[in-house]
């Protein structure tokens, strides 16, 4: 009997120590796996995309997941996607998706009272397809079609949908190709439209590209100390922003920081965020007004590398597109 | 109030805050043959994140304290003070346990009485202390996300408490399980006494092991 009580205490003391072991060990040593160490399916299957008759393909996995990016574009050039990798694509009823394809309307619906079609609609078949995240659509326009007096800045892309058109947000016109990119989270007729009620222009244009926002800041905040899971915060948003949002990145648009909180040097950025331990906050800027918002959702979410990353990407596409 | 639970559930099994953790169970552990000792003392500890968590919530909701103030200040003197007093309590314990052993004399073991004794209000003050010293993860659970919660919530400043709970669930939940465990083997005196010698060595090791580690990681930013 005495041997079962030398055991037990054996044991108890192993358990403390191996405890306290692994405890020093994640607390010193930086994240084990890479943060872009997402589940790999075994199983893929090639995706056909046909735009306006020209085929290509993508490699996408049993559970929708893209695998490799994926740029489409029509053979006149006046329809392209732009499909990220790890974008889920799945029909509406959730399940994977065989073909993705775009056609001209051949019965356009009418154009909605306070603006006109500018070139045709596209319908953009299976309807209902569903793209996390937003997939990028291009579409070009004949500035010769605009109605006298209009400017090439105020077109924009809007959906048709259950009998009417919605205008979507977000926009990027290039006035020197005559194109105009938006996002797209779902499947639906699409077409650029021009408001003809001038009284009440919708953006404000300006040369180039425009949208709602001039720009984003992502900011990260953090102390001297830096414990795992603050790492491993700071980790898994420079990967969400790297993959989904290269372009914005490299233009400027988006910028991501990593700020030390003690150094004395950030005490202003520090000050203006009211920052005080691992905080990650994100700021869309229009003009001379800031919209900061303070994400906290994350933290319940450490460890977790998809919910993680569908929280920090849905926050700043949204912040990207002007959407409060 | 769940998620105050759950809050504090999280924030006591994420590394850093899980350290403090570590120590107290150590700590508890010192007289693992004494179920009420366990039992009390790690109820003590809780009841000591409770009390921290909540004055600290009150005078944030009902006094208006600024947030980022308290939070770096609390953060910036955790850091410091935690290590030299992990060390502290392991070398103090260590020495308790050789003049108990050593010399056996009756006024000896009477300070060890006192000293045990203490040893829950140990717990109670070590509660306190771990509570209030934040590591970048729990200062954000508490003030970024428990806090505003709070706020908003009728009733709010009782989530500080249950947050506490939840930190000292880990702590409470191995304090008992441990002193039934251990209860059982407690008819065989001679073990228990070496039992007991070996843990309270181990416990100081391990709290001044936890005790350098924090020094290490200040000295490293400083």
């Amino acid at each position: 009997m005495k041997i079962i009580g030398f055991i037990r205490k054996c044991l108890l003391v192993t358990i403390t120590l191996s405890i306290c072991l692994l405890l020093t060990v994640s607390c010193t040593a930086p994240p084990a796996t890479p943060p872009a160490a997402h589940g790999e399916e075994p199983t893929t299957y090639q995706l056909g995309i046909n735009l306006l008759g020209a085929e290509y393909e993508a490699t996408v996995d049993s559970q929708g997941k893209v695998k490799t990016s994926a740029q489409a574009t029509s053979a006149d050039g006046t329809v392209s996607l732009s499909i990220d990798k790890d974008t889920i694509i799945l029909d509406k009823d959730g399940e994977p998706i065989q073909l993705i394809q775009a056609t001209i309307d051949p019965n356009p619906p009418p154009s909605p009272e306070d603006a006109t079609k500018v070139g045709p609609v596209y319908d953009l078949a299976p309807q209902g397809a569903i793209f996390n995240p937003p997939i990028k659509l291009t579409l070009t326009y004949d500035p010769k079609e605009l109605p006298e007096g209009l400017s090439e800045n105020d077109v924009y892309i809007a959906c048709y949908e259950d009998g009417k058109w919605e205008m979507l947000r977000y926009k990027q016109v290039d006035t020197e190709s005559h194109r105009i990119a938006t996002r797209v989270d779902h499947f639906a007729k699409y077409a650029v439209l021009i408001p003809i009620n001038q009284g009440t222009p919708i953006l404000t244009p300006e040369p180039g590209t425009t949208s709602v926002v001039d720009r984003v800041d992502v900011v990260y905040f953090h102390r001297t100390n830096r414990c795992r899971s603050c790492l491993y915060a700071e980790e898994q948003t420079r990967y969400t922003l790297e993959t989904y949002f290269k372009e914005e990145l490299s233009s400027g648009k988006l910028t991501f920081a990593s700020i030390n909180l003690q150094d004395a040097s950030n005490a202003a950025i520090v000050k203006k965020y009211g920052a005080y331990t691992s905080q990650l906050f994100i700021n869309a800027v229009t003009g001379d007004t800031e919209r900061i918002e303070h994400v906290i959702e994350i933290w319940q979410l450490i460890g977790n590398d998809d919910a993680f990353c569908q929280v920090v990407k849905n926050k700043v596409a949204k912040a990207l597109e002007g959407i409060s | 109030m769940l998620s105050a639970l759950v809050l504090g559930l999280l924030a006591a099994i994420s590394p850093c805050p899980l350290a403090t953790n570590i120590a107290a169970i150590a700590y508890i552990s010192q007289r693992v043959t004494d179920r009420r000792y366990t039992v009390t003392t790690s109820a003590l500890y809780t009841l000591g994140r409770m009390l921290a968590y909540s004055v600290l919530g009150v005078l944030i909701i009902k006094a208006g304290l600024e947030v980022p103030g308290v939070a770096s200040l609390l953060q910036s003197t955790g850091e410091r003070a935690l290590g030299p007093i992990l060390i502290a309590v392991g070398a103090i314990l260590l020495n308790v346990h050789r003049l108990r052993f050593g010399t056996g004399n009756a006024k000896l073991s009477s300070i060890g009485e006192r000293i045990s004794r203490w040893g829950m209000m140990g717990g109670f003050l070590m509660g306190i202390l771990f509570a209030l010293a934040f590591c970048p993860y729990s200062a954000i659970l508490y003030f970024g996300v428990l806090i505003p919660i709070a706020f908003k919530t009728t009733g709010g400043i009782a989530l500080p408490a249950v947050f506490a709970i939840g930190t000292g669930l880990p702590v409470l939940i191995f304090g008992i399980s441990l002193s039934f465990g251990i209860s059982r083997v407690s008819t065989w005196f001679n073990t228990l006494t070496r039992a007991q010698k070996t843990i309270r060595i181990v416990t100081s090791l391990i709290l001044i092991g936890i005790g350098v580690y924090y020094v290490v990681l200040w000295v490293q930013s400083s």
